[in-house]
């Protein structure tokens, strides 16, 4: 698979980073952050590793930005021709993950596997990044209007990042 | 002026100098890179004219245009013209992106709506240059 040089191997997450990561997701759909952080308190999350990180109300943006980057290497992996297209877009993800976690002074998580297949189509793979790259515009919107002024630059720059993607995809 | 109302005077230096390079930049182009060329404009002016009332709104006064702008570089063929196009977008993001972190509510709306403008234009102007990739991770972001 194409690995440019400039992109650096993810770091591994710890399996309570991992476990962290999946309430964050769920929190933000139907536990609600009350129980999610209830739960983080659990033994079930003792990994025998002191983890200090505070859940930040961006936990779950940062997880769905390595998500995208995920699926554009699974379409990658299923349409490797589609690598001249796909290739800045992944790395941009990648980096916008790191610099993110970064900021928030955290590792870059883990993203549980996504749901379904890739498309084998080029036509609808294009079309299924492009919805994501869409939707995720707009969380990056929403998340720059509410988020800290430290964090609005770097925000912003992935909504634009998002939005110039939906150009190439096309 | 406050700190936002310098930044989003930094961005209207920032439009006022697009406005006028895309004058040099459609010069050179086809019938349909002067088509982009315009709506670029457009979409600055429109911006430009934001700003003025904003500014003038926090009882600032809006930096008016100069007469004219010292291109960075010669505008002499298509090459060029689409080069100083994605400059002028590149400039503009990296006036709007610095206004983020200073500014609220709709003020800070209007500069992630001009950022990813910005951003979505030069992408589609690298394209037309021929430039790989055409996309930048971090737009806005200083070079």
């Amino acid at each position: 698979m194409h690995n440019p040089a400039q992109v650096s191997p993810r770091p591994t997450a710890s399996r309570r980073g991992f476990l962290r990561g999946l309430l964050a997701v769920a929190g933000a759909t139907t536990m609600g952050a009350g129980s999610a952080a209830a739960l983080a308190g659990c033994d079930v999350l003792t990994g025998g590793e002191n983890d200090e990180v505070e859940p930040h109300e961006l936990d779950a943006f940062l997880l769905s930005t390595v998500a995208l980057g995920d699926r554009y290497d699974a379409t990658l992996a299923a349409q490797p021709a589609m690598a001249s297209t796909l290739t800045a877009p992944r790395d941009a993800h990648r980096a916008h993950a790191q610099a993110l976690a970064d900021a928030l002074g955290r590792p870059v998580p883990t993203a549980p596997a996504s749901a379904g297949p890739v498309p084998t189509d080029r036509a609808l793979a294009l079309a299924d990044l492009a919805g994501a790259e869409k939707a995720g515009r707009d969380a990056a919107v929403t998340a720059c209007m509410a988020g800290a002024p430290r964090l609005a630059a770097l925000l912003g720059s992935i909504a634009a990042a998002r939005a110039s993607h939906l150009e190439v995809l096309k | 002026m406050s700190a936002s109302t310098d930044a989003l005077a930094e961005a209207l230096a920032a439009e006022h100098a697009a406005i006028f390079g895309y004058g040099a930049v459609g010069a050179r182009l086809d019938k349909a890179g002067q088509e982009a060329a315009r709506q670029a404009e457009t979409a600055h002016r429109n911006r430009r004219d934001a700003l003025v009332v904003r500014i003038a709104a926090a009882s600032a006064t809006p930096p008016p245009a100069a007469p004219a702008y010292q291109l960075p570089f010669p505008v002499t063929n298509r090459a060029s013209a689409l080069r100083l196009a994605i400059a002028l977008e590149e400039g503009a993001a990296q006036a709007w992106r610095r206004a983020l972190p200073v500014t609220s509510g709709d003020d800070r709306r209007l500069g992630i709506e001009a950022l990813m403008d910005c951003a979505v234009r030069a992408t589609r102007w690298r394209r037309a240059a021929g430039v790989l990739p055409a996309t930048v991770p971090f737009p806005g972001a200083p070079s």
